[in-house]
């Protein structure tokens, strides 16, 4: 039954490339906006980074359920002997491989206008934080993407509603711990923080597998 | 409406207006107390405190109403469930907005990140305005019953999450916090307790009127729909 | 005597202010091929909805297979292949893709050889590694058939399936479906075409005002004929 999201990831296709130039556009804006009031880079790179994957990964989830309702072929995928959980582990799957392809350009991008030719950032520490807090933020907005994904004005809602949910949970983790790695803390120091994410992309993960049923059956 | 609930209405009513009575009165004679911290201002804490209280409470029962309409499929769960989510919302943004007043008269600031307790009522505020939005949005009566269920355990679910990324979060702003009250005195105390006591009973009151408008309203839909059945 | 494949007791269905569905009673049983009619907005395809498990009912009880639906529908839906007014097909995916994703749904063994003798079957072959964005609706309704029937249901729901095909599909879809229930499959098929409807029918049913409003055997034709303009002109203020 997991065979499924194979085949989620296929669909894909189209879109991630737009995507990715979007999330660096996100962070070229945010760039200029902070620029105005010429704080330290490496103190404003861990939120640009973040926010500029929040933005962008959550126009990338959208769709993923939304176009299934478009098509119609959300009921085919209901029709089918597989339990609606699966269907979220295979769009979670699927949603993280592109939003993990966005954040690997942003991150090169921020890493290197922040830090070169200087020392670079833990790299362990960086790819620890940033696998945890996207699979946290991308399990989260799986869910929060199918209910969208019902509802009138879907794309807006996305936001609204996941937004207040994520703000002191996962976006203070990222954000924090991120802060810390740019500026020089190594994965022993930012465990805590660490365990935090892990903690919440489990709870998270587990949340949208039972709760889907309902969203997708009602 | 069934008899009970017909009777049930006006003497909540006048127990309602009679407790409000009595927080006026309360306060008015607070102001004998000798108050160590910002005069008249300080006044508003009682109603600050007392909307919180009955804000947390509302949003406690629209999370087990929606569990419960989860388990038994009764839209009458999901009628509590949405009531008490927007009284929840009222009172609220009445803590929301008169917590800052109080904050700035005790102790100089609007807000304080730091503080656990903004926090959770800034969360709850705005998890449980999405929820309404939600709820506005869902033209289907019973898909929006159970995502507005599925988004309010999720929301209540980020609360004590949040408790703990907060802990993240104070390492970088350490600030000396003191109390965050001042000692109370018995009489602001007892006070205290009469307006939390008449927002509730204020709460309990407009449950059962909102709730009433719903449920009148289910009923009016299937008057509608049986009117139809036999006209068509 | 076993049980009805489809027996629904008083179902009803509202969307908001509408009620669609007010009480309908159906048994259908295996080996059956009914066709049901109504006019346009009588509440056809969400009927198919219910019965296909995709919609709740408000009220009533409906069993297929003879048990109670339970708390797991998947064993249920195993043994059902829909068709509705949409074909459930993938735009981005070729044909044989779609068809293989399905496959993989129902877990179904040797995939490939099934997908491509219902491609075959279907008069798909030669656009298998197409997009079904780029097929014409003719061919989308085709291989949405094909998708339908792909893993071999006992009961299929069809809401119009004749739309849309040629006339040597619809041939070729009115064979298949007799040669099913002569296999003892059971079929249930929604159409506005009365001439191919009493032509694979071996029972016929109206639907409107939310309800069955009539119910035939085949031969009585012009019985139901009758009846039926007489209802349809009714419905109509």
């Amino acid at each position: 039954m997991l065979l499924k999201e194979l085949r989620v990831e296929f669909r894909n296709k189209q879109t991630v490339n737009s995507f990715i130039i979007l999330s660096v556009l996100i962070l070229a804006a945010f760039r200029f906006a902070f620029s105005v009031v010429e704080p330290p880079v490496e103190d404003i790179a861990g939120p640009n980074l973040w926010m500029s994957i929040f933005f962008a990964g959550m126009l990338a989830l959208s769709p993923s359920w939304k176009r299934e309702v478009e098509q119609g072929t959300r009921d085919g995928l209901r029709v089918a002997p597989i339990a609606p959980s699966d269907v979220y582990l295979g769009k979670l799957l699927a949603n993280l491989v592109v939003v993990f392809a966005l954040e690997a350009v942003v991150v090169v991008v921020v890493v290197f206008l922040a830090f070169f030719p200087g020392t670079s950032p833990d790299w362990p520490a960086l790819l620890a934080v940033l696998v945890l807090g996207t699979v946290g933020f991308v399990a989260l907005g799986n869910l929060i993407s199918a209910i969208s994904s019902n509802l009138a004005q879907s794309e807006v809602m996305l936001p609204v509603l996941l937004v207040p949910l994520l703000l002191f949970t996962v976006v203070i983790s990222c954000v924090g711990a991120t802060a810390r790695v740019f500026s020089g803390a190594t994965v022993l120091e930012v465990g805590d923080e660490l365990r935090f994410l892990a903690a919440f992309a489990l709870v998270y993960i587990a949340t949208g597998y039972l709760s889907i049923e309902y969203v997708l059956e009602g | 409406m069934s008899r009970q609930q017909s009777l049930r209405i006006p003497v909540l009513a006048v127990a309602a207006a009679l407790t409000l009575v009595a927080v006026y009165m309360a306060l008015m004679f607070a102001s004998s107390a000798p108050d160590v911290d910002g005069g008249d201002v300080q006044r508003i804490m009682y109603l600050h405190v007392a909307s919180a209280w009955v804000s947390y409470v509302a949003f406690a029962v629209t999370f087990v109403a929606g569990i419960m309409y989860l388990r038994t499929r009764d839209l009458r769960w999901d009628a509590n469930a949405l009531s008490s989510a927007e009284l929840g919302v009222l009172f609220c943004t009445l803590a929301i907005t008169t917590g800052p007043m109080w904050a700035k008269a005790v102790w100089g600031v609007y807000w304080r990140w730091a503080d656990l307790k903004l926090l959770m009522t800034l969360v709850l505020w705005l998890v449980f305005i999405a929820y309404l939005a939600l709820r506005a949005n869902t033209p289907d009566r019973r898909m929006g019953a159970s995502m507005g269920a599925v988004f309010s355990s999720v929301g209540m679910l980020c609360v004590p999450l949040s408790f703990a990324a907060n802990r993240i979060w104070t390492q970088y702003h350490p600030t000396v916090i003191g109390t965050s009250k001042g000692g109370l005195q018995v009489s602001m105390g007892a006070t205290l307790g009469v307006a939390v006591v008449a927002f509730t009973v204020l709460y309990i009151f407009l449950m059962l009127a909102r709730v009433g408008i719903e449920r009148a309203r289910d009923e009016l839909e299937e008057l509608k729909q049986k009117a139809g059945d036999h006209l068509g | 005597m076993t049980e009805p494949v489809i027996l629904a007791k008083g179902i009803t269905k509202s969307y908001g202010r509408a009620r669609v569905l007010a009480g309908v009673d159906l048994e259908v049983r295996k080996g059956d091929r009914y066709v049901l009619f109504g006019p346009n907005g009588s509440g056809k395809t969400t009927l198919v909805k219910v019965l296909s498990t995709l919609m709740r009912p408000d009220s009533g009880e409906l069993q297929l297979f003879g048990s109670p639906l339970g708390d797991d529908l998947r064993p249920v839906r195993a043994r059902v292949g829909v068709l509705s007014h949409e074909p459930y097909l993938y735009a981005e995916l070729t044909a044989w893709e779609n068809l293989d994703f399905y496959a993989r749904l129902y877990g179904i063994k040797d995939r490939a050889d099934l997908v491509k003798a219902s491609l075959r079957e279907f008069g798909l072959l030669h656009r298998a590694h197409d997009r079904a964005g780029t097929l014409s609706q003719g061919m989308r309704q085709r291989l949405g058939l094909a998708r339908a029937l792909l893993h071999n249901p006992e009961l299929v729901l069809l809401d119009e399936p004749y739309a849309g095909l040629d006339l040597g599909a619809q041939e070729m879809l009115s064979e298949l479906l007799v040669r099913m229930s002569k296999g003892g499959r059971t079929v249930l098929c929604i159409t506005h075409d009365m001439q191919k409807g009493f032509a694979i029918a071996t029972r016929v049913g109206a639907l409107a005002g939310g309800r069955i409003a009539l119910q035939r055997g085949v031969a009585e034709r012009v019985e139901f004929e009758h009846d039926y303009l007489v209802l349809v002109k009714g419905a109509v203020p």
